[in-house]
């Protein structure tokens, strides 16, 4: 008897509860134009701050738009919306990056930005946005790369200096296992975690090479590329990442540096904040290359690119929204919020240390990005490399002649 | 009379408490490290702390708000709950006391909700729950996961076939109907079972995070899990929030546990068959 | 079982009705894709049968299935061996109210309430090669040997899966015997103390007998578990599931053709993700339904010689 005494409220509350929450969506469609936007969940921890002060700004200047931002756009839920037809006014998207954005631009479902001033912006953002020749999305205006984090207590017992050259890159790395100091801690584990390695060295050592490989295929002889999966390999060998790197994860090879066992990591730009904060003596270099350059990767990262959906009711306040996170305003309050490194020098950078991350000459080839935006259906050079190449060279099962040859192979496919 | 007292059962035993500190210890590295501040636990992991403090705890309730985070989450749990074990003790009664054609398939047919996985059904759900008005709204998420009855079924089945028919006749002979049946006399033998169960899935519903990360859009309405996820998103520089957040997430329901779990051990069917 | 009226409908509809809209219904719906060509977001082209031979055809995708088909299969068969037994006479020893059993109990349990993200770093933490606490207890009393990054190494990656697998729900296993055990009648336990009979004998010959069901059953759902889990081989390994594939699951599989290119850096878009994934989950559909069905006529047929 007891039990249904129970069962009988709570179900009539839950029906309650049901019919309360689906009276309620009918509602709320006043004068003001509601813009719901879908922010990048998953870099919710990072960019919060930075969004509550842009919105906040938006609705002061535009009070007859009311702006209902959500942490809600991850890859999932933006799958999802796309193909129940319910995306929300405003959504972020990953530009060039992905062939995302491309396939919803034609396949109707975001509308083109028109009459926006587009005289700051680079070559490379334009790009970002544009397919089929029209832009869909609020351009990049940060880039995001990697970086090497050293410690300069470790580096100054050893009677080592920022290398200048890439000669001196790998010296100091030598100098470093000499003095039984685990030079580079890198996390052989992850696809990813070891591939960072690569993207830096890849761009200061073959931006020529890949730049060939977008423009004439599987051509050439890449010898540059070569001296890439070479470095890898013997560095592997030789114990540059320490003596278990292969089966170490990323936290745990970032740990490692950070419990100052190693003496660099090769890690993200958007990690910077987690290292500077740490109470620890850290420095950053960019891998200067064989023309003694320092070099970045390409890589504007999505931040603050947004497209908007075909179906909103308010495209004249999306575009005002879009309008906002293109101006020099918007990304100022990114970056003083958030630390990366912007692409334009009209953003002022306060922090030292951001100052030092954006201490580059060049910015090289991002291997990855570029082997992607080149894949078709049938051969993805950029797969093949994460998760058969790296593990293969790491593990000394192929040498760098046939990782070259392997990938010339894909590419022909 | 001590059963316990063969020396297989003390060895058991101590098994049993070996296993249960390697546990104790894991869990209680975890709350130590959630005591400690972010730059402590990265560049001394090993060491001795700096300090213990309740800093990343204060900062999960006052920058986030973790008291809502966890309201909502209680609330999807017990509604959801109690369809959940509303619908399938139905079903499992149903199923397990009653012969009638169809009712292998009709077993089966009730266990495949847990073969294919969620991430591909889940458009025709969001269009059935757009349809009925319900997107961003708890009822979504709760009719989802209250209704996802395969394994609640599975077991519950098993134990009302196993209810002696005695009891039952008994019953009928009184002149009960037959949900008086059900909830006077079957439900209440199945207890153990049903708390069991229960406690099984409140944990499953508990940890559910794609299905609230779909349904549940504005941030006031989100889950503990939505929570944890943005900071495991990456580890690294949220791990002081992302360890206090899951030891918070834990340590009520583990409390609510143990109070059940007096419940569970109860052995209510022993003396209610005999009787 | 009764045999009654149609008594028995009042009791399955409310319960068949609500399960077959939002559960069945969006599978079978879901499960056509299969049949199309589709990237989740351009045009759907009908294909026919033509996924599913090129999923056994091209040697490639064979391969991973195979791979990711024998990695669970060792989860579930060591689920079975190892830990359904040692679930058993846990149960068993807190049933019988051992000491201490609520405590144990509740604590076997809890691993279950902390998100899998942070049960791998918390592992991390205790395990790694270098700032690992447990790593650093071996080096410090000299069992050098043991100093390994046990987490990562690809020859055993896929037991170190299934250990943290079982750390985490080891409790689920054990409450559902208990239950079954407070089930059971008495009577014969009762009389088998006072014969005097060692504890083996009556867990096997009284205890094990009458919730022989459950076990089935539960063999059942570890078999599920293994073919559907995919969290831990997806953070331990990564999309790809680690170090030539040495922690990849079945489940990981489906989501790496499905949505795998889904990543920080970008990348590809399958022209046949969603296409390809589809198959691949109905395939695993099946691979889970025979088994499923095997196991209920094999459950059912001792019912009907007990009945």
């Amino acid at each position: 008897m007891m039990r249904r005494k129970v069962f009988i409220p709570l179900v009539m509350a839950m029906l309650c509860l049901l019919t309360a929450c689906g009276s309620k969506e009918k509602e709320g469609q006043d004068q003001k134009a509601s813009l719901t936007i879908w922010g990048d969940a998953d870099n919710q921890a990072v960019l919060e701050p930075a969004f509550t002060k842009i919105n906040e700004k938006f609705s002061e200047e535009n009070p007859d738009i009311k702006i209902n931002y959500q942490y809600s756009g991850s890859l999932d839920s933006i799958n999802v919306a796309l193909q129940s037809d319910s995306l929300p006014d405003l959504f972020w998207v990953q530009g060039n990056k992905s062939t995302k954005m491309a396939e919803m631009a034609k396949n109707g479902y975001l509308l083109p930005i028109e009459d926006q001033n587009y005289d700051r912006f680079t070559d490379e953002a334009l790009e970002y946005g544009t397919v089929d020749g029209k832009i869909y999305c609020s351009l990049p205006s940060f880039i995001s790369f990697v970086t090497f984090y050293y410690n300069k207590d470790i580096f100054d017992e050893a009677g080592v200096k920022v290398p200048t050259t890439w000669e001196e890159f790998v010296k100091v790395s030598e100098t470093l296992k000499e003095k039984n100091v685990t030079p580079i801690a890198l996390g052989g584990n992850g696809d990813f975690d070891r591939y960072w390695y690569i993207q830096a060295t890849a761009a200061s050592l073959s931006t020529n090479d890949i730049e060939s490989i977008m423009e004439n295929g599987a051509q050439g002889d890449w010898e540059e590329l070569a001296d890439v999966f070479d470095n890898f390999q013997k560095f592997s060998e030789d114990g540059m990442f320490g003596k278990d790197f292969i089966s170490t994860d990323g936290n745990g090879a970032k740990l490692q540096f950070t419990n100052g066992q190693a003496a660099m990591t090769v890690d993200g730009t958007w990690n910077s904040k987690s290292y500077f904060e740490s109470g620890m003596n850290i420095g950053t270099f960019n891998l200067p290359g064989k023309d003694g350059k320092k070099y970045a990767q390409s890589g504007p990262n999505n931040m603050n690119t947004y497209a908007i959906s075909k179906k909103t009711k308010h495209p004249q306040a999306a575009m005002k929204y879009i309008e906002f996170l293109n101006s020099k305003e918007a990304q100022q309050i990114i970056a003083d919020e958030t630390g990366e490194v912007p692409m334009y020098k009209d953003i002022e950078i306060q922090d030292e240390k951001v100052k030092m991350l954006g201490d580059f000459d060049e910015v090289g080839s991002n291997i990855y990005n570029k082997f992607s935006q080149i894949a078709t259906e049938t051969s993805k050079p950029q797969d093949l490399l994460l998760t058969s190449i790296l593990p293969d060279l790491m593990q000394n099962k192929i040498d760098s002649k046939q990782a070259v040859d392997l990938l010339k192979e894909e590419l022909e496919k | 009379m001590d059963r316990n007292k063969g020396y297989i059962e003390k060895i058991v035993n101590l098994i049993m408490w070996f296993s249960a500190s390697f546990i104790l210890f894991v869990l209680g590295y975890l709350v130590y490290n959630s005591f400690r501040s972010k730059s402590d636990v990265m560049t001394n992991t090993l060491g001795k702390p700096s300090g213990l403090s309740l800093d990343n705890y204060i900062k999960l309730f006052v920058n986030e708000r973790f008291e809502k985070y966890f309201f909502n989450s209680l609330l999807i749990l017990i509604f959801a709950v109690v369809l959940l074990i509303f619908l399938s003790s139905f079903v499992a009664y149903g199923l397990g006391r009653y012969r009638f054609r169809g009712n292998k398939i009709l077993r089966v047919f009730f266990l495949i909700g847990m073969m294919f996985p969620i991430q591909l059904g889940i458009v025709p759900i969001f269009l059935m729950i757009k349809g009925i008005g319900l997107i961003d709204s708890y009822a979504s998420v709760i009719l989802i996961l209250g209704t996802a009855i395969s394994m609640p079924v599975l077991m519950l089945t098993e134990f009302f076939s196993q209810l002696p028919d005695e009891v039952y006749e008994a019953a009928t002979l009184d002149g009960a109907g037959e949900f008086r049946i059900f909830f006077s006399i079957m439900f209440p033998m199945a207890q153990p079972v049903v708390f069991s169960v229960c406690l099984i899935n409140s944990v499953n519903i508990w940890n559910q995070f794609f299905i609230p990360l779909i349904f549940l859009q504005t941030d006031t309405k989100k889950t503990v899990p939505q929570l944890v996820v943005k900071f495991t998103g990456n580890l690294f520089t949220n791990m002081d929030s992302a360890l206090s957040a899951s030891v918070l997430s834990t340590v009520p329901i583990l409390i609510l546990f143990i109070i059940f779990s007096k419940k569970v051990l109860s052995g209510f069917m022993g003396g209610a068959v005999k009787g | 079982m009764l045999k009654n009226k149609k008594t028995y409908l009042f009791f399955i509809i409310p319960g068949l009705f609500f399960y077959a809209l939002f559960v069945v219904y969006p599978i079978f719906s879901a499960a056509q894709i299969s049949l199309f060509k589709w990237n989740g977001i351009g045009e759907k082209v009908f294909v026919g049968f033509q996924n599913y031979i090129e999923l056994f055809t091209n040697p490639i995708l064979l391969g991973q299935f195979g791979n990711a088909l024998k990695n669970s299969l060792i989860i579930f068969i060591m689920t079975a061996c190892f830990m359904i037994p040692l679930q058993i006479i846990y149960a068993y020893m807190i049933y019988s109210k051992t000491r201490g059993s609520k405590l144990l109990q509740s604590i076997i349990f809890s691993p279950q309430f902390i998100s899998t993200p942070v049960i791998v770093f918390i592992f991390t933490l205790l395990l790694d090669s270098n700032i690992g606490a447990i790593n650093n207890f071996f080096s410090k009393i000299g069992l050098n040997f043991l100093v390994k990054p046990w987490l990562g190494l690809p020859s055993i990656g896929i037991y170190i899966v299934w250990l943290m697998i079982s750390w985490a729900g080891f409790g689920v296993g054990m409450m559902y015997f208990i239950a079954a055990m407070n089930m059971i009648s008495t009577d014969s336990l009762e009389s088998a103390y006072l014969d005097g009979a060692g504890f083996w004998k009556r867990l096997l010959l009284i205890v094990v007998p009458q919730i022989r069901n459950t076990i089935f059953n539960l063999i059942l759902i570890s078999y599920i578990t293994a073919m559907t889990i995919f969290d831990y081989s997806y953070i331990l390994g990564g999309v790809s599931g680690g170090v030539d594939g040495s922690v990849d699951v079945m489940s990981l599989f489906f989501y790496r053709i499905a949505f795998g290119d889904n990543n920080p850096l970008g990348g590809n878009l399958s022209e046949n993700s969603m296409g390809m994934g589809t198959t691949i989950a109905v395939s695993l559909f099946f691979i889970i339904f025979i088994v499923a069905v095997f196991q209920m006529i094999l459950v059912f047929r001792k019912d009907d010689i007990n009945g």
